[in-house]
This record gives C-alpha cells, sequence and structure tokens, in this order.
C-alpha cells in the first residue's frame, strides 16, 4: 500500500505535518523529515501541550551541542501521526531545539518502518507500508 | 501552573483569518490557532485559522488555552521567518 503525502520547504528542510494525541490535547505540528536523526525529537513545549511533563519520562539522554553537553529525555506520545501512518504508544526525545519554524525532527525510529521517496520538485512523499504496528491514517481530512 | 491558568481563563478566538492576515496581525511571534484549514490536506501550509492566544514565545501563546477545558486541539506557529540556524546534535540514552 502507497501513500501520498505534501510536504513543505522551510529554506533547505522538508517540513511535515504530524499529528500527536496525549492526555490533555490532540496537536498538530510541523517537524523536519530528518534522515540523520536516529530518533525523533520533540521540543518541551509541545510535550506540555499534550498534558505531559519531565515526570512521564522514560530515561535521560544526553544531547552533545556546541555548548557541551545537554540533558533531555524519552517519553512514550499516546498517538503520533505522520506522512500517512499511525501508530500508538511511540517513543520520543524531548529536547529543546531552539527554532521558531519547527516543533521537532522526524526521525529514523518513525522512518525505518516503511519505504519512502522525497519527490522533491513535486513536494511529495511517497509512503509504502511494509508491516507491523503502523495503519494508514483513517481519517483523511 | 502560569497566571494565565490560574485565572480560570476563557479563549476569546478570532474570526477565521487567511494566514497571511494573521502574519499581518501578529508578526513574529508565535500563535495559538484552531479550526485550521491548510492549503492542501496534510499540508504544513495553512490556508485559515482562528486565532486563540499570540506571544513571544510558544508557551505564551498556548498559555490560555491550555487551561481552558473546552479546547482539546491545537497548534502554535510562527508567523514571521526564522532565524535561528537548525540543532541537529547527536542523542544518546542512558
Amino acid at each position: 500500500m502507497k501513500l501520498a503525502r505534501p510536504f513543505q520547504f522551510l529554506g533547505e528542510l522538508i517540513l511535515v505535518e504530524v499529528k500527536l494525541r496525549g492526555p490533555r490535547s490532540e496537536s498538530v505540528r510541523n517537524l523536519v523529515l530528518d534522515t540523520g536523526a536516529a530518533a525523533t525529537t520533540l521540543i518541551p513545549e509541545v510535550i506540555d501541550d499534550l498534558g505531559y511533563s519531565a515526570r512521564d519520562g522514560n530515561k535521560l539522554s544526553r544531547v552533545h551541542s556546541a555548548i557541551g553537553e545537554e540533558h533531555g529525555y524519552s517519553l512514550n506520545v499516546a498517538e503520533f501521526s505522520a506522512l500517512g501512518v499511525t501508530t500508538p504508544n511511540f517513543m520520543v526525545n524531548v529536547f529543546d531545539l531552539d527554532h521558531e519554524g519547527f516543533d521537532g525532527l522526524l526521525g529514523m525510529n518513525f522512518l525505518r518502518h516503511f519505504n519512502f521517496e522525497v519527490r522533491p520538485n513535486d513536494r511529495q512523499i511517497i509512503v509504502e507500508l511494509i508491516s507491523g504496528n503502523w495503519s494508514p491514517i483513517v481519517d483523511e481530512k | 501552573m502560569d497566571a494565565a491558568e490560574q485565572s480560570d481563563p476563557t479563549v476569546e478566538l478570532s474570526e477565521p483569518l487567511p494566514w497571511a492576515n494573521i502574519c499581518a496581525r501578529y508578526p513574529d511571534q508565535f500563535v495559538c490557532l484552531v479550526d485550521v484549514v491548510k492549503v492542501e490536506p496534510h499540508s504544513p501550509a495553512i490556508a485559515t485559522g482562528r486565532v486563540a492566544g499570540h506571544g513571544p514565545t510558544r508557551r505564551d501563546a498556548s498559555a490560555i488555552i491550555r487551561g481552558d477545558l473546552r479546547y482539546s486541539a491545537w497548534t502554535v506557529v510562527y508567523t514571521g521567518r526564522p532565524t535561528k540556524p537548525l540543532r541537529r546534535p547527536p542523542v544518546y540514552f542512558d
């Protein structure tokens, strides 16, 4: 099964729509598609809006940045949907990326479950579902 | 809990506004939007939305709606041109 989803350029970055559900709210946010990122990352403000806090975290993460070692944490989001696919209980890294234009990175812990094709000229990403705990989004709004 | 949440807040929504009008009315800040209509389905690009809050940070923009239990879905976006570089540091889990 193949799905097509539009994306938007933010400079040279590929911005995709992601839908998140937590105990307090649902939120649609924009993440950068990042095949160089092992972990999908969300900024703390998004986690707060969903109704989570650092107390809901699973384990600490260490992030090596230009200013030294910073700390984040991993957390399981109740529902995570991107590129036409939704999955429950998805683990993300929570870390402040300090950027105005996006709310996180869509990393390989999500992307590795599919075949996908980025078509820059068409501004579309084609996703081929393989298997596992991943379902096409039913709500085709 | 911040001040907005302590004072029994109620969200006052704007009328549905085109994205260009939102940017003009709230320049270079974060806006909290509900009833968002996309340029095309599932695109990051916004066609219209109703403004529920705004401010210099994401937390400021969504502060009131977070305390108003009538609302359970919203988004927060920046109306200006981003100026900060992409931070993409490696992550290690302990």
